[in-house]
């Protein structure tokens, strides 16, 4: 059992939203003087998340001017965008008004948005190229050792089964990191999980050995237990807002629902340093993740049936 | 958007090889698909760019040379009455089989789009689509790239990605949660 916990996961602080040793919760850092739990080894991968964040309103300026500050410190290269990058419309003032400033200072920086589309957008969208998209509404590309898919959940066809199955299949990154608009697995009570896309996608993350799952949709913040070897988390509150909207279940690790939040995620060797950060720039969540191998997956996919979930208690 | 009077049951249709609806079906589509290349090959080429005005008019130019083309287009041209009768009993496998209570309860809290789109009219800017549930996009006969399944309402829409237009409509074949 313990070597199974050491497989599985090695370090995951905090447990059930208990704040790990070296987090800064309920910090707040006046602007330019952030510090990051990341450990900004070198040669590793940098990245923010951000989702459901186009509204165009105060808030969405206020973290990505957090963000910004965060760059700073972290020099993170460039962010996923988990979708709803455009409430309202897509016309040229929403483009301007709800990604082009509020990200100024960071496209200023040289920082890539790679953008998925959410159930807000119109797929035109991606043929903007700031989204870098590249006219496709699925998509792939690589950093250091991660391999990354950008899916479209609004509309998972047979093409784009197939095609996901043979990049998986394919990748022979470390990591392979799967992001889209609609969770399937999230606690908030708005939409919770797509239990349908479940069906069709799960099989393939553990036929492949996807390792991390990020989405949006629900506007919270929340990282789950490991669901059979995967880690998931859903960070859709970028902009928009559902406050007290997490259910917290023994699905939940930690989560955060009082303020819109980011992630900022750093990939070195086999792990992964996550901090999210609240519009406020409290660290409501900080940890590291380690890379569980295919095989491990699902050897631990018949040790959680046997031991009932017990992972979440350390 | 306008509201249209409800049900309009599907015209009797003769029984045809499954086979056979789908490959008709897709000729039909592969028809439409000939229009749309037509159209789009007379407006400069949509590449990704950073000038959002001309994605936006690209769009519209778009979606206006088709209705052009296509003025007198009518309901079930390509939602023929066999291919209806051969999606309702796809739809209703979906809304009604081992994962149909937690598919409608998912069409329901996606903040569907009410009433009605007619045939040639764009969908809605800034209103959120429904997701078409992926189980049932595996049952459905595949579409072209330029064209995508849709819900509105109780209706299953046809729809031009590019050009955010309504290509054909079948009415009333979602279930009322």
């Amino acid at each position: 059992m313990r070597r199974y916990f050491i497989y599985f996961l090695i370090v995951l602080f905090p447990w059930n939203g208990r704040a790990p040793a070296f987090s800064r919760t309920n910090s707040t850092a006046p602007p330019g003087s952030v510090e990051s739990s990341l450990p900004l080894k070198s040669n590793s991968v940098r990245f923010a998340v951000i989702g459901d964040n186009g509204t165009g309103g105060r808030e969405e300026y206020e973290v990505a001017q957090r963000m910004t500050e965060y760059h700073e410190r972290v020099l993170f290269d460039f962010v996923l965008m988990l979708g709803d990058n455009l409430y309202g419309g897509s016309k040229p003032s929403d483009f301007e008004d709800k990604f082009e400033r509020p990200y100024r200072s960071l496209l200023n920086l040289d920082v890539k948005f790679y953008a998925v589309l959410g159930n807000h957008d119109n797929p035109n969208e991606r043929f903007y190229k700031l989204f870098n998209m590249g006219g496709a509404k699925y998509y792939t590309f690589t950093k250091g050792n991660c391999r990354f898919f950008a899916l479209d959940s609004n509309y998972f066809d047979p093409p784009q089964y197939a095609w996901l199955e043979k990049e998986l299949e394919n990748a022979s990154s470390q990591w392979k990191i799967c992001y889209f608009h609609h969770p399937l697995y999230s606690s908030g009570a708005a939409h919770g999980p797509s239990l349908a896309l479940r069906q069709i996608l799960e099989p393939l993350f553990l036929k492949y050995g996807v390792n991390v799952v990020l989405s949006g949709h629900d506007h919270i913040y929340e990282r789950t237990n490991p669901q059979k070897g995967i880690y998931y988390f859903v960070s859709g509150a970028g902009g928009q807002l559902r406050r007290g909207n997490v259910r917290k279940t023994d699905l939940t690790a930690a989560s955060f629902d009082q303020d819109r939040s980011f992630m900022l995620v750093e990939v070195a060797e086999d792990t992964m340093y996550f901090q999210t950060i609240s519009r406020t720039g409290k660290t409501v969540d900080s940890g590291a993740l380690q890379r569980i191998a295919k095989s491990e997956k699902i050897s631990a996919l018949f040790q959680f049936k046997e031991v009932g979930l017990q992972s979440d208690q350390p | 958007l306008v509201e249209v009077p409800a049900s309009q049951k599907p015209l009797a249709a003769p029984v045809l090889d499954e086979k056979e609806l789908v490959r008709r079906f897709t000729e039909r589509l592969h028809e439409y698909l000939k229009l749309h290349k037509d159209q789009e090959n007379s407006l400069p080429a949509l590449k990704p760019t950073e000038d959002t005005e001309k994605i936006t008019s690209h769009q519209k130019a778009l979606a206006e040379k088709i209705r052009r083309a296509r003025a007198q287009a009518q309901r079930g041209q390509i939602f023929t009455p066999e291919v209806q009768q051969y999606f309702i009993g796809l739809i209703h496998n979906e809304f009604h089989g081992p994962v149909g209570r937690e598919t409608r309860s998912s069409i329901n809290k996606g903040e569907p789009l009410r009433g009605r789109l007619g045939i040639n009219e764009s969908y809605p800017d800034g209103v959120p689509l429904t997701t078409v549930p992926p189980t049932l996009l595996l049952a459905l006969p595949k579409l072209p790239q330029e064209l995508k399944y849709g819900i509105v309402d109780h209706d299953l829409i046809l729809l031009d990605v590019k050009a955010n237009l309504v290509v054909d409509l079948m009415i009333d074949v979602i279930p009322k949660s």
